[in-house]
């Protein structure tokens, strides 16, 4: 219960922190795509089914505010959760390299994904300029901001994991 | 719920949430679902958080003002004294100007200014998360008499329309966004266009214009306004100044870029005018 509380508030947070981010930094032109990476890290921090919850809901946050297509960030990011769920068994947690280069990978298929649902149905098909102007700054973005946003998720995810062995001693709780 | 997911694989919970996700998109296009409400709920206690976080922004921007150093603040000083009295001579002409705009306004009888419409003055709170599309909540919503279809102003130009409205927000898509097209005219020749986003200009900061008629005398730095003809935005209303202009591979229309008035990439205040255009017709 406190684990998926605190997971909760972790992406009320993220999303907070996304939406306000260029009134926080005015002098920054592209935002980061931070649920994303967050929905990354938690694949690779803790698995498969952790991945795609996070990204079902930090889809859904999303989607609530501000999508035009209600289900369609949920549908993405959770497939981005779940695909960052198969490098759990060889990740190792100290490495920031890993998730730089899976975050990065994620947010450019998450964008050409979304350019083919979005743009290319609506026969706008300047597809190299949206790469160029859109997808790779957005991409390379979030990559360097995951180096932040790695350590500070990892130290909420040991909090997370020492919340869980606690309950394992103490089976009442789970019932 | 809990007992039930923990011991679902991943492979079939991935499953039923594709369904579960696909049911929704469907009912989000065919728009057979109510999400308004679930929406407005959700909306009315996120955005006060959004307009603290916010204030957080502001101040932390005034901290980084304040450290530039007095040599810095000194010669900016100077410049600006000097454009001062570049401007003063400017109004100057521009008093005169004025004069025999009224003149020209009262010949053509046309009362259309936007300054005479009631406004209410919003703050951005929040932006679209994500790159693709230019859309922005204010922290004015039904409460405040907020309507769909309300053409928004920020900078002495049109930023947007309301495109969904709750209790205490609003959320407006910018003149620059992809989806978004007005239609306008030329300020000088009367002559009508279409203005739309395109995402592929905004790195640059221009709007596309077409289906202008290849007589239309346009040259650059014409200022373009919305038309008479436009169902949702008020006429009259400045969208930005030509940019570039050339005739279409058909050789029966003309298209172009426009600038536009406002300064998309730092919109912190808007004004919402309290009237739409379908109410007074």
């Amino acid at each position: 219960m406190k684990r998926n509380l605190i997971i909760f508030l972790t992406i009320v947070g993220t999303f907070l922190l996304q939406t306000t981010f260029r009134q926080l930094f005015t002098s920054v032109q592209a935002t980061p795509n931070m649920l994303l990476a967050l929905t990354a890290c938690m694949g690779l921090m803790r698995g498969k089914k952790s991945g795609l919850l996070t990204g079902f809901f930090c889809g859904l946050i999303q989607d609530l505010f501000f999508g035009s297509i209600f289900g369609l960030n949920a549908l993405l990011l959770m497939y981005i959760g779940y695909a960052n769920g198969h490098f759990y068994k060889v990740f190792f947690d100290n490495d920031v390299r890993i998730p730089m280069v899976t975050v990065l990978l994620s947010d450019l298929a998450y964008n050409f994904v979304f350019f083919i649902v979005s743009f290319a149905f609506r026969m706008r098909f300047h597809f190299f300029s949206y790469l160029i102007g859109t997808i790779i700054p957005e991409a390379v973005f979030t990559m360097l901001c995951t180096i932040f946003l790695f350590l500070i998720y990892r130290e909420i995810l040991k909090r997370v994991a020492a919340v869980e062995l606690e309950e394992e001693h103490s089976p009442w709780l789970r019932r | 719920m809990k007992k039930i997911s923990s011991h679902l694989k991943s492979r079939h919970l991935l499953v039923i949430l594709t369904i579960v996700c696909l049911v929704m998109i469907m009912f989000s296009v065919s728009q057979l679902a109510p999400l308004s409400p679930i929406k407005n709920g959700a909306s009315t206690i996120i955005v006060p958080i959004q307009s603290g976080i916010n204030k957080i922004g502001d101040w932390m921007n005034g901290q980084r003002i304040g450290r530039l150093n007095a040599r810095q603040l000194a010669d900016e000083n100077a410049e600006l004294k000097q454009r001062v009295k570049e401007l003063q001579e400017q109004n100057m002409v521009l008093t005169e100007n004025v004069s025999e705009l009224d003149r020209l306004r009262k010949l053509y009888e046309l009362d259309g200014d936007y300054t005479t419409y009631d406004k209410v003055a919003a703050q951005v709170v929040s932006k679209n998360a994500g790159n693709w599309f230019n859309t922005f909540t204010i922290n004015r919503g039904s409460k405040d008499g907020i309507t769909k279809d309300m053409n928004v102003l920020a900078d002495g130009g049109l930023a947007g329309i309301v495109t969904e409205v709750g209790v205490n927000w609003a959320t407006v898509r910018a003149v620059i966004d992809d989806g978004n097209s007005i239609s306008c005219m030329l300020l000088t020749t009367s002559d009508n266009c279409i203005v739309s986003g395109d995402l592929s200009l905004i790195q640059e900061g221009k709007l596309s214009m077409t289906d202008l008629k290849s007589d239309a005398e346009a040259v650059v730095g014409d200022r373009v306004v919305t038309s008479n003809i436009s169902d949702k935005y008020l006429p009259g209303i400045l969208i930005g100044y030509v940019d570039l202009i050339e005739d279409d591979s058909n050789h029966l229309t003309k298209q172009g870029y426009i600038l536009p008035a406002v300064n998309f990439s730092d919109i912190h205040e808007v004004l919402v005018i309290k009237q739409t255009k379908t109410i007074k017709e």
